[in-house]
């Protein structure tokens, strides 16, 4: 079951047992974890070896004891051995490459005397977290479960929600000294081979020591990595991944982490919450306007003021003027600076507030609140609009957490353009980034697709949430193979592939 | 691969294209308030015209423009002609380019170097070029729609301040001034399209002439639209004194005190259409070069020939007085040889002489 | 890389230059409107404008007081710009309201005003044009109230009041161009009064300014002007006061709702105009002892009413016509009805213009008496 990264030769375990001990004790030298363990039964020398800490003993224990409790006075071979093991876990290698990695990642190993197989028993000691509410996305309604650090536990969690033969697994192991499990996992009579293949090749062109977490194949594999737009999404939660399943998307799940990788990921996902679709479509799609909404304010709001303030004033009504002028009155700073200036003020507030814990967090948005949003506008270092504009700003970059990064980038750029060329640049900027947008693609499908489209059909899901009875095609790109998917007596008419 | 635009990007791509300056820079105004009227006659005069251009195209749909014209002449007469139409589009781009900078100059940023904006404005175009016409229909699908909504928008606004008297008497010159009008608008924007004989074999169907149809009558529509706007809200004398008529028309509108100063709205869809324009022509250009030239790939040459294209859009005019009477009185002459007599030209030497030689 | 460094120098290069039309609200003076005088002996605009200024003080709270200043110049852009010596920042037209002008500009020509704001980018054409009736436009600014310190803003709101009393007309700047650009070349402006009363001076605006060819004509008081804008069809409400009615010793106040005028020209061989409005009014004043409310005395009464008012009609439409403007744009119309005969006529229009008749019919709605349904009786 593993394929090691290919190397030029491969070892072959010995017939001689001696030779064998030899061989793994240089190997595991002054490695204390690693058991040896050898037995004398019945004229048949046999090895034990597993890692300490990283099987369970009473596994251990019960295997020697059935293989003690072999009466026969012949000669065990490993095929009688598999035969009498209280296992379901057995598999036999001759790869001495295999068996030590085996070893590394909780098997017991038996090698006999005589034989130039080993027998590789699965024994791991499953010390994972329990299964909880992932604390990324937290909703209001939904299921409460999500991925855990453990490989396994998580494919349960995908196979118990959809329990279909069509639904594959598969598996490879990357990073030279990890040697992560990783598993792709898409539902094959709805994704689309080309971009199956493609996620395998270029997780085959992987070669890297060690994969700590999904953050690290997501960037290895993704489209444009110089990109502040994800091409490739996360999650952490079962129901969101086989959502997406659902949809002809590929899942890859990382052991080690609890963050699974959906791909090919689209600009519109990053408005979509798990939560829009089990609430009501109104409702939803009520909050899906309010975060496109949040995506539009947070990058263009502090342009858009300085366009106004310092060019277009003939655009803002007098009172506006007259009044923006009255708080802008003795502060000493442009306001370009002012908003250079607090906009980093905040992401700086933000960074801090994240990675302090809850107590002394607090703290932070105590500082900010009161130094920056009360005493500087007292002490007319800032004028008070601005304060406004940018808490504005961050408050919506909050509806939007998948976009953060590129907000903030975005946001800088077409706040620069914009302070030179008033609303002229900030829809420089905007079209700056829209030729961005379109021009990118995950896994060779088009990131803006469905987005920009009018068509009843792929509006549906993306502005707004449809109701189920509506959302009756999968994504044409994504799910050709098998386009429909929920029947009511209307989707009896011809579906038109493009 | 060869890049390719579904029919429906390439005709949203076309309406773009065709409205584009229209929107601000109102063509034709010797007709005054008759200039309606000029843009029926003129999208009917397009209309056979396109027929045209899009029976050169039908030669051999699945080949380029310069292919079929060396088909037809051979490679070195083939190539020359289509360098002629290469400058053209060439040509077109910096004028629409030097628009676009004049029009924020005048409007908006008045002690902003013009050239600044222009070189803004061409990078950008350089870079969308090089993404590709996928890159260009896609985000005319998206923009078109926003845009035409915001700009049409105004019309509902501005009820109040239109006066249904400005529109009579009806043809109280003649007609004479309609035609002119009407051959003005022909020119600019209509029969600009023949630049898309560059762009339209990307397109994913032969449909040539039903994109050149329903662009041409959709944009059409809007032009009356905004046509009747300007002289229902400014009067026949005023829309044609302004410069930038749609600009000044929008300016009136004032609901309640409340809904006013929304003339950004058309200044900002000038600058996302005219844009749209600029990297239709750097487009069809540097395509047009790169075949001429025998290179398989244009996008070497978008640099190039949009830094040209900037430097040309320098030169070509000294002040906003030339440049409109350029447009106004120059133009429509100028653009006549190779919107009209260039393309006939070749389509009925392509029947006389060359229809049975290559249906073999 | 090298386009990272393409991209960082043209940042750079931005960086460098200054910031061309960049400038700070507190940077520059907003002028909230602007009175021209000319002087004839220098033969040069004088120009003083109205500068909003704030002054802050205590937590928040701000002061917004007006500041005058006077400058010179041998054109109205030059005078503008003469301003900066004095303000020391540049003053920002863009909020302007409302242009004043006095009698010898007014007589001399409006059409460089009218040329400096449809012209200048920044100056907004929806400004309001003011005649003042005072030996200088900039007398109206040693007016006192404490209702808008800023006059210029006051002056606006007495003007956007205008659709309550329709007593002087309230036109925006674009609207005046475009009627002098029109065949008639004549438009009215409203007048503004500078009046003592208890003890200071206090604007007040009433009737109206005419102007054929950008130029002043003569005056129409409040009264006449009223029945104008109900020709231009530009009333929207207002008062219409009936004294002694029906000479029933009763006095009786319509106020209008809505109004709308209809006029056809009638072209034989004597121009004939036929003008039709219509006019939703209630009775809001029945000030005697005679009962107008009563069906057969309303009836009465609105036969009264409309020929009364078309009578009053018709005495302005005479001054007009004396003036020698039209000012109702009949041109206009006979140009629309028969384009050949205007083609002939144009040119000796303003004889023409004097000798044409009208017939007018009011037509007079009255749906409500107000509040009540019956008068207030003397108890004896």
């Amino acid at each position: 079951m593993f394929r090691f990264l290919k190397r030029e030769k491969s070892q072959k375990i010995s017939v001689d047992i001696v030779e064998n001990i030899k061989l793994l004790k240089t190997i595991f030298l002054n490695d204390e974890t690693i058991i040896f363990r050898t037995y004398q039964y019945n004229k048949n020398n046999f090895l034990l070896i597993y890692s300490d800490g990283m099987v369970k003993l009473d596994y251990i224990n019960n295997i020697l004891e059935s293989i003690l409790n072999i009466k026969s006075n012949e000669k065990i071979t490993i095929h009688s051995l598999i035969n009498s093991l209280p296992s379901a876990h057995i598999q036999i290698s001759e790869d001495f490459d295999e068996v030590i990695g085996s070893i590394l990642t909780g098997y017991a190993v038996i090698l006999i005397d005589g034989e130039d197989k080993a027998l590789l028993i699965k024994a791991k000691e499953s010390n994972a977290r329990n299964v909880e509410e992932p604390p990324s996305e937290s909703i209001i309604r939904g299921p409460r479960e999500g991925f855990t650090e453990s490989l396994l536990i998580n494919l349960s969690l995908i196979r118990r929600r959809i329990p279909h033969k069509d639904l594959k697994f598969l598996f490879k192991t990357i990073g030279r000294y990890t040697k992560t499990q990783i598993c792709i996992a898409y539902i094959n009579s709805i994704a689309s081979e080309k971009i199956v293949n493609e996620v395998i090749n270029r997780l085959d062109n992987i070669d890297i020591d060690g994969i700590m977490d999904s953050g690290y194949i997501s960037e290895l594999i993704c489209d444009h990595p110089f990109c502040p737009f994800q091409t490739i999404g996360s999650t952490e939660r079962p129901d969101v991944a086989c959502g997406k399943l659902l949809e002809g998307r590929i899942v890859i799940l990382v052991d080690g982490s609890p963050f699974v990788l959906t791909l090919p990921y689209l600009f519109i996902e990053s408005f979509q919450s798990c939560e829009d679709y089990y609430v009501n479509f109104i409702f939803a799609s009520f909050n899906r306007i309010l975060r496109l909404l949040g995506f539009i304010l947070t990058t263009f709001i502090p342009s858009l003021y300085i366009s106004l303030v310092n060019f277009h004033q003939e655009l803002l009504p007098t009172p506006l003027v007259l009044s923006i002028t009255a708080a802008r009155n003795g502060v000493p700073f442009p306001t370009v600076v002012e908003a250079f200036g607090m906009i980093f003020l905040f992401e700086i507030l933000r960074e801090a507030g994240t990675r302090l814990p809850k107590p002394i967090g607090q703290a932070v948005s105590i500082v900010g609140a009161l130094i920056i949003g009360d005493a500087a506008v007292t002490a007319r270092f800032v004028s008070a609009p601005m304060v406004i504009i940018t808490a504005l700003t961050g408050i919506t970059e909050f509806l939007i957490p998948q976009l953060t990064w590129a907000v903030i980038i975005y946001r800088f750029l077409i706040l620069f353009l914009s302070s030179f060329f008033g609303l002229y640049g900030m829809f420089f900027g905007i079209l700056i980034m829209f030729i961005r947008l379109l021009s990118l693609k995950s896994f060779g499908v088009p990131y803006t697709l469905h987005t920009i489209s009018l068509n009843p059909q792929d509006i549906k899901d993306t502005s707004i949430r449809g109701p189920w009875w509506a959302m009756k095609y999968r994504p044409i790109i994504l799910g050709a193979k098998n386009i429909i998917r929920s029947r009511s007596q209307k989707t009896k008419e011809k579906i038109e592939l493009e | 691969m060869k890049e390719t635009i579904s029919v429906r990007q390439s005709i949203f791509t076309m309406i773009m294209f065709i409205i584009g300056s229209s929107v601000i820079i109102t063509s034709g105004v010797d007709a005054k308030g008759d200039l309606w009227i000029a843009v029926i006659i003129a999208l009917i005069a397009a209309l056979a015209i396109t027929w045209v251009y899009s029976k050169i195209l039908s030669i051999k749909p699945d080949k380029d423009f310069v292919d079929i014209l060396e088909l037809i002449f051979g490679k070195f007469f083939g190539r020359l002609l289509a360098f002629l139409f290469v400058f053209f589009a060439f040509h077109l781009g910096s004028l629409v380019l030097r628009n676009f900078g004049e029009f924020i100059k005048t409007i908006g940023l008045p002690e902003t170097p013009n050239s600044i904006l222009m070189l803004l404005c061409i990078l950008l175009a350089i870079l969308s070029v090089k993404s590709g016409i996928e890159i260009i229909g896609r985000g005319c699908e998206l923009f078109l729609l926003i845009l035409l909504f915001l700009v049409l928008l105004t019309i509902p606004f501005s009820i109040p301040e239109m006066d249904i008297n400005n529109l009579r008497p009806m043809l109280y010159e003649g007609i004479l001034p309609v035609l002119k009008g009407a051959f003005a608008t022909f020119s600019f924007p209509f029969a600009e399209t023949i630049v898309f004989l560059f762009i339209l074999p990307s397109t994913n169907k032969s449909q040539y002439f039903k994109v050149y149809y329903t662009s041409l009558i959709f944009a059409a529509v809007v032009l009356i639209l905004l046509a009747l706007r300007n002289v229902l809200i400014l009067g026949p004398e005023t829309s044609i004194r302004n410069y930038f008529s749609s600009y000044t028309a929008v300016s009136r509108i004032n609901i309640a005190n409340f809904l006013q100063r929304i003339e950004s709205i058309i200044a900002i869809s000038f600058l996302i259409f005219t844009f749209a324009k600029i990297n239709i022509c750097l487009y069809a250009s540097s395509k047009g070069l790169s075949k001429i030239l025998g290179f398989d790939d244009y996008r070497f040459l978008v640099t190039p020939v949009g830094l040209l294209m900037f430097n040309f859009s320098i030169i070509v005019y000294e002040n906003i007085m030339q440049m409109v009477e350029w447009a106004t009185k120059i133009w429509p002459y100028y653009s006549l040889p190779f919107e009209v007599f260039l393309p006939l030209f070749i389509y009925f030497y392509f029947i006389t002489f060359k229809r049975k030689k290559l249906s073999n | 890389m090298s386009r990272i460094k393409i991209i960082f120098i043209l940042i750079i290069s931005l960086m460098f230059t200054s910031c061309w039309n960049y400038r700070e609200l507190d940077q520059i003076s907003t002028a909230a409107g602007v009175a021209f005088d000319f002087d004839e002996n220098k033969n040069k605009y004088i120009l003083t404008t109205e500068i909003v200024t704030i002054t802050n003080y205590g937590q928040g709270q701000s002061l917004i007081l007006p500041e005058y200043f006077n400058e010179e110049g041998d054109t109205i852009f030059d005078a503008v710009r003469n301003l900066v010596s004095k303000t020391g920042k540049k003053v920002f037209w863009s909020h302007a309201k409302v242009v004043f002008i006095n009698k010898k500009l007014a007589k001399k020509s409006i059409l460089p005003i009218l040329d400096w704001i449809e012209r200048d980018a920044e100056v907004r054409p929806d400004m309001k044009i003011v005649f003042v009736n005072s030996e200088r436009a900039r007398d109206i600014f040693n007016t006192t109230n404490n209702l808008q310190k800023i006059v210029s803003f006051h002056v606006y709101d007495i003007l956007e009041s205008s659709k309550n009393i329709s007593k002087y007309p309230n036109i925006n700047l674009w609207q005046i161009i475009n009627e002098i650009q029109s065949d008639s070349a004549a438009t009215i402006l409203p007048v503004a009064y500078i009046v003592k009363e208890n003890g200071r001076n206090i604007i007040k605006l009433s009737g109206c300014a005419l102007f054929k060819n950008e130029k002043l004509v003569g005056f129409l008081d409040d009264h006449h002007t009223k029945n104008l804008l109900f020709i231009k069809n530009l009333v929207k409400g207002g008062i219409i006061p009936i004294k002694n009615a029906l000479s029933t010793g009763t006095d009786i106040s319509f106020e209008i709702y809505s109004s709308k005028t209809k006029i056809t020209p009638i072209i034989d061989d004597k121009l004939k105009f036929n003008i039709d409005i219509s006019i939703d009014v209630s009775l809001a004043e029945n000030s005697g002892e005679f009962d107008f409310i009563k069906e057969e005395n309303l009836i009465k009464l609105k036969d009264f009413a409309e020929k009364y008012i078309a009578q009053d009609i018709e005495n302005t439409l005479t001054k007009i016509q004396d003036y020698d403007v039209d000012i109702v744009n009949f041109g206009k119309l006979v140009k629309i009805k028969n384009p050949s005969y205007w083609k002939k006529n144009k040119d000796n229009w303003d004889e023409l213009f004097k000798y044409v008749s009208y017939s007018i019919n009011v037509k007079l709605n009255i749906f409500g008496t107000a509040t009540t349904n019956k008068i207030i009786k003397v108890g004896k």
